[in-house]
C-alpha cells in the first residue's frame, strides 16, 4: 500500500521547507508541516496522516509528550511514527522505540531518500498488521 | 613384699577415728609394759613408751601425753610404788614438748637429752625416797636410760622405715626424712646390735658359769661326805646327828650351808645348818643334782632371786641303805656377784650406747653437712645470677661431693654467662623495641597528618567484623558525625541509604551465586578482587544524601589474613552536576548545530540533485563545495560527540559473538557512494566465512566505515582497495590495504592521536576531521581487538583489525553433543 499523507512537525522553518521539497516535490506525497506538537495535535485529526514524522527537541511540547497527546486521539492511536532527531546516542533511540516509534532517522537527513525511506518503513508497518 | 604388707596395715590403721586410735595405743603400750625382755641379770626391758612415743609421731604431742600415761601406770602394778610412772610420764611430756619444735625431729638425741637433765632428780628421788643404796639407785637409772633409748631408737628406726615408704609417708602426712638422720640412725641400729649383744651373751654366760662353780662345789662337798659316810656304823636313830656331826664338821664348808641326810623313808636329819628347802611340811621330790630354790612367799622376783638357794641332792649308800645327802647354800654371794656384774656391764651398755649416739650423730652430720652447705649455696645460685655474682660453692675433701660440688659450679658458671648473655640480649630488644616505637610513633603521626589533610575525603577503616576502627577528620566533614559517635559502635552500614545496600546485596547475591548481607555488600568484591570502586549514596547526619564513589581496600596482615577493611569515599555531587551539565551542554550542542546544518546539507542536496532544476556548472561545482563541507561538518561533529563519550566512558557498547563477514560487506556497502566518487574499487578476499568474535556489529561497522574512507580518501583515483578477511594466530585479522601514498615514518608514532592528520601539509586536502582513527583505536580496544598498520611511504598502506577467534557455533555443539 503507498503511503500517501505525511504529517511532519518540526519546530524549525528551514528543516520544514527542505522537507517540503523533499517530501512533496521529489517523493510526491501529500504533506501537513506543523510547528510545534499543539498545532499538529490541533491539526491531525482533520488531516488524519498515514504516517507522522516528529522532531524530538522541540520548544513546550517536545517529541515525546506530542507523540502521547497524537497518541490520545483515537483515530491517531496506530498511526506508525517516525522520530527525526539530532542526538545520535543509541540509549535515547531505544527510548524513542520503546516509546512507539517505528524508526529514528537521524538529521542531517538524506533529502534525496527520505521519501524512499519513510514508504519503505510505511510499508513495514502495513505489513506487520 | 612383707614390710608392704605391714605398711598397709598401717594404712588401714590411718584411716581409724583418732581418739580410737589413741585408746588402741594406750592399751598397746600398757600391755607391753608386762611383756619384759630380760637383758642382763635382773635388769628386763618393758616396751611401753614405744606405743606413746608412736602416738607422738603418728597423731601429735596430745596424744603422746594420754597414751604415755595411761602406759606408764603399768609400771606402778609392776614395782608397786608411783616412781616409774612419774619418770616415764615426764619423759613422754619432754618429748611432746621439744619434738618437732626448733627442727628438732631427732627422737634419740631428744631423749637422751632428756635422761641428762633428769639423771640427777631421779638417782635422788630412788636414793631417798625408796631408801635405795645408791649403787642400787645408779642402776635403776642407767636401765631406766638404756630402756628409754632403746625404744625410742626402735620408733625412730620404724618411722624412718614409714618415711621411706612413698604411699604411706603421704597418707599419714609424714615429713620427708632427712640424710643425716637416716645416716644417724642406721649407724646406731647397727652399732647396737654389734656392739649390745656380745655384752648381753656375755651376761648370759657369767650366770651359767657361777652356778656351774657352785654345782661343782656342792657335788664335790658330797662326794667326800658320802665316802666318809661308808667308814661309820650305821647307828640306832637316836644317835644319827651325834655321830655324823663332827664328820660334817670336817668338811671344808662354809657358814651358810645346810647339809641333811634323808633316808629311804624320808626321814631327814640335819647335819649342818638349816635346810630349807626341806623345811616344808610337804614331802619332796628327791632328785639327783644341782637345783635352784626359790621361794615364793616373796613378791618381788629379785627379793626371791635374794632368798634363794642352791641345792645339791646326792643319792649315797649307808651301809646297804640308800640315803640321800641334800646340800645347801644360799644364792645371795652369787646374786651379789651377778648384780656386780650385771651392774658392770649395764654400765659398759650405757656408755656404749651414749658413744654410739655420740658418735652417730658426729658421723652423721660429718655425711650430711657437706650436702647441706652444697643444698644452702645451690639455693644461693637463682639470687647471685639476679645479682650478677659468682656462686661459691663449698670445698670438701670427699670426693663425690667435691665433684658435685665441682658440677654446680660449673653449672652455676654457665647459668651466670647466660644469664648475662640473655640480659645483654633483653637489653638490646627493649633498646630495639624503643626504637621501633618511636618511629612507629613518628610515622603514626605521619599518617595522621595525611590523613588529616585529606579532608576532601571520607576515610573509614573499619575491623573484619566491620566496626568502625578509624573515621577520618574529613568523613567528619562529609557526614557530620564525631569520630568518637562511631568508633568501636556502629558499621559503616549505618551510613549509607539502605534500600541501596539492600538492592546491591541482591545484586551481588545474583552475581556471585552466595548469599550477601549488610556490610558484606561493601567488602566482598574487594575481597575478592583486592579492591572495589563503586558510587554509594552516603546520608549526613541530618539526613541529607551525598553521593560518594566509594574505594573499599582489604587490609591484611603478614600472614595475609584479612584484619580489617578501609574505605575511601569522594562526593561526587559535583562532579555529577558538572557531568549534567556537560551532557545538557553536548546535547544542546549537537541539536543546535545540526538542526542548521541539516537545512544546509538537505537544501544542498535537493539543488545539487538537479531535480529542482538545471545549474550552470561553475554555480553547480560551488554548491557542490559547500555540500562537501556541510558533510564535513556534520562528521565532525559526529565524532567530536564519538570521541567525548569514548573517553569519559559512556560509550554504552554490548558484545556478542557473530560472523565478521556480513560486518564487513555492512561497512563496503557504506562507504560505496562515496568511492564511486573516485572510481574506487574493492577486491574482498574472505578467506574464511565462519570466522566470528565477540565484537558490537555497529560499532565495528564504523570501525570499518572509517579505515575504508581512509584507504579511499588516500588513494588515487580508480585504485583498487584490497580487504582481506583471515584466520592468523587464533585471531580474525582484517587487512585493508590501499595503493596510496603511505605513510612517513615521523608520522608513523603519532597516527591514532587526536586531530593528528598525516596530510596536514599536504598540497591536497582530502577534508576528515583528524578523529576518525582516534575513535577507530578506542572503539576496537573497547571490544577487546587490536587495531595496527603496516606502511612504507610511497608504496601505500595496510590497517588492520584483529579480534580473537570466538569458537564457530557448530564447534561448540560438536562439543556439547
Amino acid at each position: 500500500m503507498a503511503l500517501k499523507r505525511i504529517m511532519h512537525v518540526e519546530d524549525d522553518e528551514s528543516i520544514r521547507a527542505v522537507a517540503e521539497i523533499a517530501l512533496v516535490d521529489v517523493a510526491g506525497f501529500e504533506l501537513l508541516s506543523c510547528d510545534s506538537g499543539a498545532s499538529a495535535v490541533a491539526q491531525a485529526s482533520d488531516f488524519s496522516p498515514e504516517l507522522i514524522l516528529l522532531d524530538v527537541m522541540m520548544p513546550q511540547m517536545d517529541g515525546m509528550q506530542t507523540l502521547a497527546a497524537l497518541r490520545a486521539i483515537p483515530e491517531l492511536a496506530n498511526v506508525p511514527v517516525v522520530f527525526m532527531t539530532a542526538k545520535i546516542q543509541q540509549a535515547e533511540k531505544q527510548h524513542y522505540l520503546d516509546a512507539g516509534a517505528i524508526a529514528v532517522i537521524d538529521k542531517p537527513f538524506e533529502p534525496m531518500a527520505l521519501g524512499d525511506r519513510l514508504q519503505q518503513l510505511f510499508e513495514q508497518t502495513q505489513m506487520s498488521h | 613384699m612383707p614390710y608392704l604388707n605391714y605398711a598397709q596395715g598401717w594404712l588401714a590403721l590411718a584411716v581409724l577415728p583418732r581418739w580410737s586410735l589413741i585408746l588402741l595405743f594406750s592399751l598397746l603400750g600398757f600391755g607391753f609394759n608386762f611383756l619384759r625382755l630380760p637383758l642382763l641379770f635382773d635388769i628386763d626391758f618393758i616396751f611401753g613408751s614405744v606405743f606413746a612415743l608412736l602416738a607422738l609421731v603418728l597423731l601429735g604431742g596430745k596424744a603422746a601425753i594420754i597414751v604415755g600415761i595411761f602406759a606408764a601406770s603399768a609400771t606402778v602394778l609392776i614395782w608397786q610404788h608411783p616412781f616409774a610412772w612419774l619418770i616415764f610420764s615426764s619423759e613422754i611430756l619432754w618429748l611432746s614438748l621439744r619434738y618437732g619444735k626448733n627442727n628438732q625431729s631427732n627422737l634419740v638425741l631428744l631423749d637422751l637429752q632428756f635422761w641428762l637433765f633428769a639423771l640427777p632428780a631421779i638417782i635422788g628421788c630412788y636414793a631417798v625416797v625408796l631408801d635405795s643404796s645408791l649403787q642400787t639407785a645408779v642402776l635403776i637409772v642407767l636401765k631406766q636410760i638404756s630402756n628409754g633409748i632403746f625404744n625410742t631408737l626402735v620408733v625412730a628406726v620404724f618411722v624412718a622405715m614409714l618415711q621411706l615408704n612413698k604411699p604411706l609417708s603421704k597418707k599419714l602426712a609424714l615429713p620427708e626424712i632427712s640424710l643425716r638422720q637416716l645416716v644417724f640412725l642406721t649407724l646406731l641400729s647397727l652399732t647396737l646390735l654389734s656392739g649390745a649383744m656380745p655384752v648381753i651373751l656375755d651376761a648370759k654366760k657369767s650366770k651359767a658359769a657361777y652356778e656351774l662353780a657352785v654345782a661343782d662345789r656342792l657335788a664335790e662337798i658330797s662326794a667326800i661326805m658320802a665316802l666318809q659316810l661308808d667308814n661309820i656304823p650305821k647307828p640306832s636313830s637316836a644317835l644319827l646327828p651325834s655321830m655324823l656331826q663332827p664328820l660334817a664338821a670336817s668338811l671344808p664348808i662354809e657358814r651358810d650351808y645346810a647339809l641333811a641326810l634323808v633316808n629311804s623313808q624320808k626321814q631327814f636329819t640335819q647335819l649342818v645348818g638349816q635346810n630349807q628347802t626341806i623345811s616344808f611340811k610337804e614331802p619332796i621330790s628327791l632328785l639327783a643334782g644341782f637345783a635352784h630354790w626359790k621361794p615364793s612367799s616373796e613378791p618381788l622376783p629379785i627379793q626371791r632371786w635374794r632368798k634363794s638357794r642352791y641345792v645339791f641332792t646326792y643319792p649315797a649308800r649307808w651301809q646297804n641303805e640308800a640315803v640321800w645327802l641334800v646340800l645347801e647354800q644360799p644364792a645371795a654371794p652369787v646374786v651379789t656377784e651377778l648384780e656386780q656384774d650385771s651392774a658392770q656391764q649395764l654400765v659398759r651398755l650405757v656408755l656404749f650406747l651414749g658413744l654410739t649416739i655420740g658418735i652417730s650423730a658426729l658421723l652423721s652430720k660429718a655425711i650430711s653437712l657437706p650436702l647441706r652447705r652444697i643444698d644452702v649455696a645451690s639455693q644461693r645460685i637463682q639470687a647471685d645470677l639476679t645479682q650478677q655474682q659468682k656462686t661459691v660453692m663449698p670445698q670438701t675433701r670427699v670426693l663425690e661431693y667435691s665433684n658435685l660440688s665441682h658440677t654446680l659450679a660449673q653449672m652455676s658458671a654457665r647459668l651466670n654467662e647466660a644469664f648475662q648473655r640473655s640480659r645483654m640480649m633483653q637489653c638490646e630488644l627493649e633498646q630495639q623495641v624503643t626504637q621501633r616505637t618511636e618511629a612507629l610513633q613518628q610515622s603514626h603521626s605521619q599518617q595522621n597528618a595525611i590523613l588529616s589533610a585529606a579532608s576532601d575525603f571520607s576515610i573509614i577503616a573499619t575491623d573484619p567484623n566491620g566496626v568502625i576502627q578509624f573515621f577520618s577528620v574529613g568523613a567528619e566533614k562529609m557526614l557530620g558525625y564525631q569520630a568518637e559517635e562511631l568508633i568501636g559502635k556502629h558499621t559503616p552500614e549505618m551510613l549509607h541509604r539502605s534500600s541501596e545496600v539492600v538492592n546491591r546485596a541482591k545484586e551481588l547475591n545474583a552475581e556471585l551465586a552466595q548469599p550477601v548481607k549488610g556490610f558484606r555488600a561493601f567488602v566482598i568484591k574487594a575481597e575478592q578482587e583486592g579492591s572495589e570502586t563503586h558510587e554509594w549514596t552516603y546520608l549526613h547526619k541530618s539526613g541529607q544524601a551525598i553521593p560518594v564513589s566509594l574505594t573499599v581496600t582489604v587490609i591484611r596482615d603478614h600472614s595475609g589474613e584479612i584484619s580489617g577493611y578501609l574505605g575511601i569515599a569522594r562526593d561526587v555531587s559535583e562532579l555529577q552536576r558538572t557531568e549534567r551539565l556537560k551532557n545538557e551542554f553536548i546535547a544542546t550542542v549537537s541539536h543546535e548545530l545540526r538542526t542548521p546544518l541539516t537545512a544546509i546539507y538537505a537544501s544542498l542536496r535537493l539543488v545539487n540533485s538537479g531535480k529542482i532544476g538545471e545549474l550552470n556548472s561553475k554555480t553547480s561545482k560551488l554548491l557542490s563545495i559547500a555540500e562537501q563541507n556541510s558533510e564535513r561538518l556534520t562528521l565532525l561533529i559526529n565524532d567530536l560527540l564519538d570521541i567525548e563519550k569514548l573517553i569519559s566512558g559512556k560509550f554504552v557498547m554490548p558484545l556478542q559473538i557473530q560472523p565478521l563477514q556480513p560486518l564487513l560487506e555492512a561497512a563496503v556497502e557504506g562507504v560505496l557512494s562515496y568511492a564511486n566518487e573516485y572510481q574506487i574499487r574493492f577486491s574482498i578476499d574472505v578467506l574464511d566465512p565462519t570466522i566470528q568474535a565477540n565484537v558490537n556489529a555497529e560499532r565495528l561497522i564504523q570501525v570499518i566505515v572509517n579505515l575504508l574512507s581512509n584507504a579511499i580518501k588516500f588513494s588515487p583515483k580508480g585504485a583498487e582497495i584490497k580487504l582481506v578477511l583471515r584466520v592468523k594466530d587464533h585471531h580474525a585479522l582484517l587487512e585493508v590495504t590501499d595503493r596510496g601514498e603511505g605513510i612517513k615514518d615521523e608520522f608513523k608514532p603519532r597516527i591514532f592521536q587526536k586531530f593528528a592528520q598525516g596530510d596536514a601539509a599536504s598540497n591536497r586536502n582530502k577534508g576528515g576531521t583528524g578523529l576518525g582513527l582516534a575513535i577507530t583505536k578506542e572503539l576496537t580496544e573497547k571490544m577487546g581487538g587490536q587495531v595496527g598498520f603496516d606502511s612504507q611511504y610511497g608504496l601505500g598502506s595496510t590497517f588492520w583489525l584483529a579480534f580473537a577467534l570466538a569458537e564457530p557455533e557448530s564447534c561448540l555443539n560438536d562439543e556439547t553433543s
